[in-house]
């Protein structure tokens, strides 16, 4: 996934995060690659470690929430570094996986997200594309 | 963790303190910020309120998770105090290893971001309210009946730190009709 200046809007002191895609799983995994481009440059990353969890949601829109802050949990657990990420939808349970590397010295750091908030919250389908997008604490 | 230096005293309540080099901060609110805003989010639509931006999930506080958002917070504030003394204990042992009569003493220790069920004048009547400090802490003046002895005269002690361009204070908080914030300070420059 290729992130452009077109995956963040601007929100007061925080960062505001768009994910785009085909399909609505697509929309969240670009999302959750906008989030994490903001902490490093991703390119540079060569995964060595994975995480997995799931959990239950009918809300897409706090779905998206929980997969963006359940990410984070993970790799602050872990001093993760994630840079690819999948998700799957079965009824309402969510998979999801992601993989990484631990933090080093050698890698730049960028802006460090806390979380994802409820803040401008929407996830939404548009001519035949999906957009999922909030506000991350930064 | 930061070490200052005292560089200017306006007051013999309160003094300019040269910049810190660096601050350490952790706990538990954010996770348990996280965690409930989903839940009160949840219980908001479902009791039909209206929120004009989501993260203002709210639910009533005597409601089930209500109260179940407030244990988790007061855990966390309990979680951060005794995360703060093993902070201090292991300061002292590190300057002992350095300085072996350096004599640290806590001023007074006080949690920010937090929600408390305090007792304040409004309209003139004295009433029990939650108060929310977002970005501030609680700041009692002088002889409010929650302070310790030796503050009874002088008011709480308000530390508020700087950044890497400015320095930190040390104030007092100021009795209650002088305060218009219940009570509040900022916790940062």
């Amino acid at each position: 996934m290729i992130i452009t200046d077109e995956n963040y809007f601007d929100h007061d002191a925080d960062i505001g995060i768009i994910g785009r895609g085909n399909s609505l799983e697509e929309s969240f995994v670009d999302a959750a690659t906008a989030m994490f481009a903001l902490m490093a440059n991703l390119s540079e990353v060569h995964p060595k470690t994975s995480i997995k969890f799931e959990f239950e949601e009918t809300d897409v829109e706090l779905a998206f929430v929980t997969w963006l802050n359940s990410l984070i949990a993970k790799a602050q657990a872990d001093n993760l570094l994630l840079s690819r990420f999948q998700i799957k939808k079965n009824s309402n349970l969510w998979r999801g996986e992601a993989q990484g590397v631990v933090w080093r010295d050698d890698i730049e750091r960028g802006i460090e997200v806390k979380g994802a908030t409820l803040t401008m919250l929407s996830v939404k389908q548009a001519d035949g594309k999906w957009e999922a997008k909030c506000v991350v604490d930064v | 963790m930061d070490m200052s230096r005292i560089q200017q005293i306006d007051d013999y309540r309160w003094a300019l303190i040269e910049k810190p080099d660096s601050v350490i901060m952790c706990g538990l609110g954010h996770q348990i910020g996280c965690d409930y805003l989903v839940l009160l989010a949840k219980v908001a639509k479902e009791l039909g309120i209206h929120l004009p931006d989501s993260e203002l999930a709210c639910a009533p506080i005597l409601s089930d998770e209500g109260q179940r958002y407030i244990g988790a917070m007061c855990s966390g504030i309990n979680c951060t105090l005794a995360n703060r003394q093993i902070i201090t204990h292991l300061t002292r042992e590190a300057f002992a290893g350095v300085i072996p009569n350096a004599r640290l003493e806590t001023l007074f220790d006080v949690s920010h971001n937090t929600c408390k069920r305090e007792k304040h004048l409004l309209n003139g009547e004295g009433k029990e309210i939650y108060i929310h400090r977002k970005g501030a802490t609680r700041a009692f003046g002088p002889h409010h009946p929650a302070l310790p002895e030796r503050y009874k005269n002088i008011g709480q002690p308000v530390c508020i730190g700087g950044n890497m361009g400015t320095g930190s204070y040390v104030l007092a908080g100021n009795s209650e009709d002088l305060n218009h914030a219940f009570s509040s300070a900022c916790h940062g420059v």
